[in-house]
C-alpha cells in the first residue's frame, strides 16, 4: 500500500465518499424516476410523506448512462457473458448453493427421483415406529458404489461432497436404500441424504465454501484489509471485531462475497466445479458496491481485485497468488496431519 | 411471527433497521399499488414491525425506509431490480446468490436466482421462507 501524507489520505477519502454519495444519489434518483409519485399522499399522511427522499426528476435513460459512466471511470465494466454457454440447471444451482453456504433447503417431493422417493417413504414411515420395531440395516455402507451414479461423478468434483462420501454411504445404509438405487439418484436425493445425516448426527457434514473463503481472506489479506478499513475511518475496535469474525468463518452484515462468474453461468469457467473457490471471489461492501455489480445486466470489477472496498484503487486489494498458494498448501498439510493423527490413535 | 422474530434475534451480530412507522407502510403500499406492483403481504408487513430490514451473514431482508437510512428500502430496491413480472413479483430480500420474492399470483414465497430469476424453491408460509432464507432449520 502506498505511503501517503495525512492530508493526501484525507483528500482521497473525501473524494471516495463524494463518489459513493453521487452513485447512491443516482441510484435513488433512478428508483424514483421509475416510480409514479403518490400526489395524494401528503394530504392523507403528511408526516410520512415529508420523510420520502426527494431527488431531482431526470430521465431514466440519462440516469442509467450517468451510472454507467461513473462505473466505467472506476474501471468497473459491464459483464460480457461468453456466448453459447448453457446456463446452470436447477439441480446444478442447488448443488452449488449447498456447497457455498452449507444451508439445507427442503426440496419439493416432486424433485426426488422416483426410485429414491419410494425408498425414502419407507424410511420416513420407519422413523415413526418405536425403537423395538426398527429394522436393522439391510446393506452395509461399503455396499454402495457411489461412482455408479452420474450425479455423484459431478458432485465429487466439489471438495465438500467428495469429503462427505463416507457420511452419504452411512446414511444410505441407515435409510435402507438399496445399492442399485444409487445410480438413479439425483442431487435432491443426495442432499436429502446429507440432510438426514446432519439431523441424525447433530452436526454439519462439511464446512461451507463461504466460511472457508472468509477464513482464507483473513489469513491472506487481513492486514491490508485492516489498513483499508482504517483509511475508511472505521474504529480500530470494530475492525478487530470484524477480523475475529472472519477468523471464525463469519462476515460482518455489511460485507458480502461476490462471485466474479455467477452461479447461473458457472460453465463459463474453464473448471466449472471451481465456481465457489476463492479464485472466483471478491469481498465487498453490500451497499452500494455489491449492489452496483448487479446493476442492469451485471458489472465486473477487474479480476485481480480480491477486496473491493472503494472505487479508488487505494481501497482495493490486489490478489497475491503466491500468498494464496502458500495458504492452501499449509491448509492441506494441516488437514493431512489431523487425518494421520486420527488413524494413529 | 413472534417465534420467527425470536429465532432471528438469537443470531449473533445481526443488523436491523430503525423501527417502522405505520404511516410509512401505508405510504409504501399506496405507492406499490399506484405503480401496479403487488402489495407487501400481510405476514411480511407483520415481520416489519419486529425488524424493519434485517441483515445477517450475507442475507438481507428489505424494510421500509423512505429516507433510505438503511439502504434496504423495499420500494426503491424493487424499482431498481428488473423482475420479469413486476405486476406479480415483489422482491423482499437477497443473499449473495438469490432473491427472496413474493409471488402475489401464486400466493407463495420463492427463492430465485439473481441473474436468471429461475425459481429454486417455493415456500407457502412467510415464517418458513424467512427461516429457510437464513438457514435456520427446525
Amino acid at each position: 500500500m502506498p505511503v501517503l501524507t495525512k492530508s493526501k489520505t484525507a483528500d482521497r477519502l473525501a473524494q471516495e465518499k463524494h463518489f459513493v454519495a453521487a452513485l447512491r444519489y443516482k441510484l435513488d434518483a433512478l428508483a424514483n424516476a421509475q416510480l409514479k409519485e403518490d400526489r395524494q399522499a401528503s394530504k392523507i399522511l403528511k408526516s410520512a410523506a415529508k420523510r420520502v427522499k426527494k431527488t431531482k426528476p431526470q430521465s431514466i435513460s440519462h440516469l442509467k448512462s450517468e451510472i454507467h459512466l461513473l462505473l466505467s471511470a472506476s474501471n468497473i465494466q459491464p459483464h460480457r457473458p461468453r456466448q453459447n454457454v448453457p446456463l446452470a440447471t436447477r439441480e446444478e444451482s442447488w448443488l452449488i448453493r449447498l456447497d457455498w453456504d452449507g444451508k439445507f433447503h427442503q426440496p419439493a417431493d416432486t424433485d426426488f427421483s422416483e426410485a429414491y422417493a419410494r425408498e425414502r417413504q419407507i424410511y420416513m414411515e420407519q422413523l415413526a415406529l418405536d425403537d423395538t420395531q426398527m429394522s436393522f440395516p439391510l446393506y452395509q455402507p461399503q455396499a454402495y458404489e457411489l461412482h455408479t451414479s452420474p450425479t455423484w461423478l459431478f458432485m465429487r468434483r466439489f471438495q465438500n461432497y467428495a469429503n462427505s462420501a463416507k457420511y452419504i454411504c452411512e446414511q444410505l445404509s441407515r435409510q435402507n436404500i438399496s445399492p442399485e438405487t444409487v445410480q438413479k439418484m439425483n442431487f435432491f436425493d443426495f442432499s436429502n441424504v446429507l440432510y438426514n445425516w446432519m439431523k441424525e448426527n447433530n452436526r454439519q457434514p462439511f464446512e461451507s465454501a463461504r466460511s472457508r473463503n472468509i477464513k482464507m481472506f483473513e489469513a491472506c489479506y487481513g492486514n491490508e484489509f485492516a489498513e483499508i478499513m482504517e483509511l475508511l475511518d472505521y474504529k480500530p475496535e470494530y475492525i478487530s471485531r470484524m477480523r475475529q469474525k472472519m477468523r471464525n468463518g463469519n462476515t460482518d452484515p455489511m460485507i458480502n462475497f461476490h462471485h466474479n462468474i455467477n452461479v447461473s453461468r458457472f460453465k463459463e469457467l474453464d473448471e466449472p466445479h471451481k465456481i465457489n473457490r476463492f479464485s472466483n471471489m471478491l469481498l465487498t461492501f453490500v451497499q452500494p458496491h455489491h449492489r452496483i455489480l448487479h446493476f442492469g445486466n451485471g458489472y465486473e470489477a477487474p479480476r485481480d481485485i480480491v477486496f473491493f472496498g472503494g472505487f479508488d484503487p487505494l481501497y482495493q486489494i490486489r490478489r497475491n497468488p503466491e500468498r494464496e498458494r502458500q495458504y492452501l498448501q499449509t491448509q492441506k498439510l494441516a488437514a493431512k496431519a489431523i487425518k494421520d493423527a486420527k488413524y494413529s490413535r | 411471527m413472534q417465534n420467527t422474530a425470536a429465532k432471528l434475534s438469537k443470531l449473533p451480530d445481526f443488523l436491523a433497521g430503525h423501527p417502522l412507522d405505520s404511516a410509512d407502510i401505508i405510504l409504501c403500499q399506496r405507492r406499490l399499488k399506484l405503480n401496479n406492483r403487488p402489495s407487501v403481504p400481510a405476514d411480511y408487513a407483520a415481520f416489519l414491525h419486529f425488524f424493519n430490514s434485517f441483515s445477517y451473514e450475507g442475507c438481507h431482508l428489505f424494510g421500509i425506509s423512505p429516507q433510505r437510512e438503511s439502504e434496504f428500502d423495499l420500494l426503491s430496491e424493487n424499482a431498481l431490480i428488473n423482475v420479469p413480472h413486476p405486476e406479480k413479483q415483489l422482491i423482499l430480500g437477497f443473499n449473495e446468490l438469490d432473491y427472496l420474492l413474493w409471488d402475489a399470483l401464486a400466493q407463495n414465497y420463492q427463492t430465485v436466482d439473481k441473474n436468471t430469476f429461475e425459481v429454486l424453491n417455493t415456500i407457502p408460509s412467510c415464517e418458513t421462507a424467512i427461516l429457510d432464507f437464513f438457514g435456520i432449520n427446525d
